[in-house]
């Protein structure tokens, strides 16, 4: 009775301090449907990203804070047993000054686009990404592809930036007087908050999930 | 005790707990309340509109450049001496003086080959990227390229004056730095904010972690200060527990290690150890009277049996002796001679009787209050140079039976004076030891066997031929009545010390 007591307790107090932290972001972007189809005897895919732009991407994008699209599409058979995983990334930026969007597909491609509404019809369908050579696969499998994405808001750089930031205000004005009566020993708060800012990466992404229907071999080489 | 340590901790804890709970409501509101003061709506707002604000003015100065350009090409191209031209020409033209610096004027042909050139800050500027030109749409007549990382900027202007002067026009100049640095710097803020505002949920979380961080290590400091201060307080407590099991068995002579802490629970300790001893005294003291309360109820019974047939025997003995008639012969001196052994046998009885009697039936205590010194110095001039007094001179009077006491002081007196064959002084001390009043009585006599030590006091216990053995017992007897103490300390071939001390109240 005494332990159901302090464990109670305990719960009350882990309410108490942890309420209000948990706070997750909502989805707000999606994944177009996923097709499979098969091209020189390699099974590739069609995926696009729709309404990525919506008020909590766009406004730090076209501040100039660069968008990093990450997806991993995973090629599954019907016991659910992965075959094949390629990851996509898609650095997209905006130059401030000149007005004008660059996009990064795989550290590859190069493009940029003029307007916002372009660049959005550009991921709308992404070129047709290469999963695995149809020999790979067997015919009498049934596959499904998922395809995981991540849109990060906040890459290194920035966060990098963020504590730089933060560090340079701790340097202020306000810590002279103090530091005439120092004693030597100086909790730097500001770092201690930073160690845990530095970890905590997850809060500033959005997620999106889409998976194809399931295909044979055979479903996709039909017309 | 356990039970003891964990509520001390418990309470400890909830000390730290319960403020730290408004506390840490406190703290999130306060970080969240900071936050939206710092990253207000207001404050992006102007930021966003002081980078379009720049923004505007870096197309506005951009597009000066291309006029100016463009309005230059105007003039009769190919007559033109590039080195009469100066950067005046494009600042009457309409470029801001304040925002750029005009690096060079050139004009290449269509083909990509250079025509003239005229710098003019005196450096040479290389030759123009054949790509730039190819951006060049048909319809299209001016372009302007920025390098705003490496501040060069270039103004294009499609010229078509002749088939010989068929080309570009170059126009080369630099921003204004401090416009840039400050128009960057904004940016940069404004960036910031947005990443600030992003990272609004776990920036707040993190102000949260480091206060519950730093809660943490206040906890466990309390925990463990919490244990070793209820280790310091609970530890004595738990020998005390056991101390008092020990004496509760009877063991008195369960003593505890004495602290050196001067506190409550060091005195509770030192109170313990004296309150055992105390006890230990106690019953030794019962244990005493009621042993000799049992040898003098024999001691009377004794007495009285022998005594009562010893003048029967002596009137018997005399009429045998006084009727025989011819006391020469040798019967009648045998007769005599039995007789006088007889009676000084009867003689010696009576001693005995006596001093039984006298042990069994003690009178009660007369109590009056004096000074041990003065029965001393009276009892002193008996036995003359023999004693050795030291008196102490501040020792009070205290309530005593005078009698009995000069019976104590006599009894250990002449034993040691017997003791000592070689007439050695016999040192009678005393002295005031807090709240006794200590006695020594010390010979340089043979001294006592360790083996007898322990039964001097004994009831017919004697080492000396003749001796009853009761005048040591009465003496400790009496001792015990006053609520004394008696001890002896001795040592074969040099000496014995009897040490007695009687408490003042």
């Amino acid at each position: 009775m005494r332990l159901n007591s302090n464990s109670r307790w305990c719960s009350l107090l882990f309410l108490i301090l942890f309420c209000g932290i948990s706070n997750s972001y909502a989805q707000n972007y999606q994944i177009s449907p996923v097709l499979p189809f098969l091209s020189h005897d390699s099974v590739m895919v069609d995926i696009g990203f729709k309404d990525v732009f919506g008020e909590s991407i766009r406004k730090p994008l076209l501040a100039g804070l660069p968008i990093l699209l990450h997806a991993e599409i995973m090629v599954t058979s019907s016991g659910g047993e992965m075959v094949q995983q390629r990851e996509v990334d898609i650095q997209i930026s905006y130059n401030v000054w000149e007005e004008i969007f660059h996009l990064s597909f795989n550290n590859r491609t190069s493009v940029s686009l003029e307007t916002l509404d372009r660049l959005q019809n550009w991921l709308a369908k992404l070129p047709g990404i290469f999963l695995v050579p149809a020999n790979k696969l067997l015919d009498s499998e049934t596959y499904q592809i998922k395809v995981v994405s991540q849109a990060s808001i906040l890459t290194r750089r920035q966060s990098n930036q963020l504590q730089k930031w933060m560090q340079e205000s701790d340097q202020t004005e306000e810590d002279s007087p103090s530091q005439g009566r120092s004693t030597g020993f100086r909790l730097n708060l500001n770092q201690l908050i930073q160690m845990f800012f530095s970890r905590d990466k997850s809060q500033e992404a959005y997620q999106a999930i889409g998976e194809s229907m399931k295909f044979t071999l055979k479903d996709l080489r039909q017309p | 005790m356990i039970r003891i340590r964990h509520k001390i901790i418990l309470i400890l804890l909830m000390a730290v707990l319960l403020p730290l709970i408004p506390i840490s409501f406190l703290v999130y509101n306060l970080v969240n309340q900071s936050y939206q003061i710092g990253v207000n709506p207001q404050v992006q707002q102007a930021l966003e509109q002081g980078v379009n604000f720049s923004k505007s003015i870096y197309t506005m100065v951009r597009k000066e450049l291309s006029t100016a350009l463009e309005e230059f090409s105007q003039n009769e191209i190919v007559n033109i001496d590039p080195e009469k031209l100066n950067s005046e020409v494009f600042y009457r033209l309409g470029v801001d003086s304040s925002y750029w610096t005009l690096i060079s004027i050139s004009f290449v042909r269509s083909d990509g080959k250079p025509g003239w050139e005229k710098s003019f800050q005196g450096v040479t500027v290389g030759k123009i990227d054949p790509r730039i030109l190819r951006q060049f749409r048909a319809d299209q007549n001016s372009l302007i390229v920025s390098d705003r990382e490496n501040n060069e900027f270039m103004a294009l202007q499609r010229v078509k004056a002749s088939k010989s002067a068929e080309g570009f026009l170059v126009l080369r100049a630099r921003l204004n730095d401090s416009y840039l640095s400050q128009s960057d710097h904004l940016l940069q803020v404004h960036q910031i904010f947005q990443s600030l505002h992003v990272a609004r949920s776990s920036l707040l979380k993190s102000f949260l972690y480091t206060f519950i961080a730093i809660a943490l290590v206040l906890l466990s400091i309390v925990v463990i200060f919490g244990m070793w201060i209820s280790a310091k307080i609970t530890s004595p407590i738990s020998r005390l527990v056991k101390g008092t099991a020990e004496v509760g068995k009877g063991n008195f002579d369960y003593q505890l290690p004495q602290l050196k802490r001067r506190d409550e629970i060091g005195k509770l300790i030192e109170h313990f150890n004296q309150m055992a001893r105390q006890l230990k005294i106690n019953q030794e003291r019962m244990i005493y009277l009621e042993k000799m309360a049992a040898w003098q109820q024999m001691a009377r019974k004794i007495a009285h049996e022998i005594k009562n047939p010893l003048t029967p025997i002596q009137l018997t003995i005399q009429q045998l002796v006084d009727k025989y008639p011819d006391k020469q012969n040798d019967y009648g001196q045998l007769l005599s001679e039995c007789a006088t052994i007889i009676n000084e046998e009867i003689g010696s009885l009576r001693n005995l009787v006596t001093e039984f009697s006298e042990f069994g039936k003690l009178p009660e205590l007369k109590l009056e209050t004096g000074n041990l010194n003065h029965l001393i110095q009276e009892i002193s001039p008996l036995y003359g140079d023999r004693l050795q007094l030291d008196l102490a001179a501040d020792l009070p009077d205290f309530t005593f039976d005078w009698d009995r006491i000069r019976r104590v002081l006599i009894n250990l007196i002449e034993n040691a004076i017997q003791a000592d064959q070689k007439d050695h002084p016999v040192q009678v001390r005393t002295s005031l030891l807090g709240n006794k009043i200590t006695l020594m009585i010390e010979d340089k006599g043979a001294g006592i066997p360790p083996a007898e030590l322990g039964k001097i006091f004994e009831p017919y216990f004697s080492t000396k031929s003749g001796g009853t053995g009761l005048g040591l017992a009465i003496t400790r007897l009496i001792v015990e009545e006053h609520n004394g103490r008696i001890s002896v300390d001795s040592i074969v071939g040099e000496g014995t010390r009897f040490r007695i001390e009687f408490p003042i109240e």
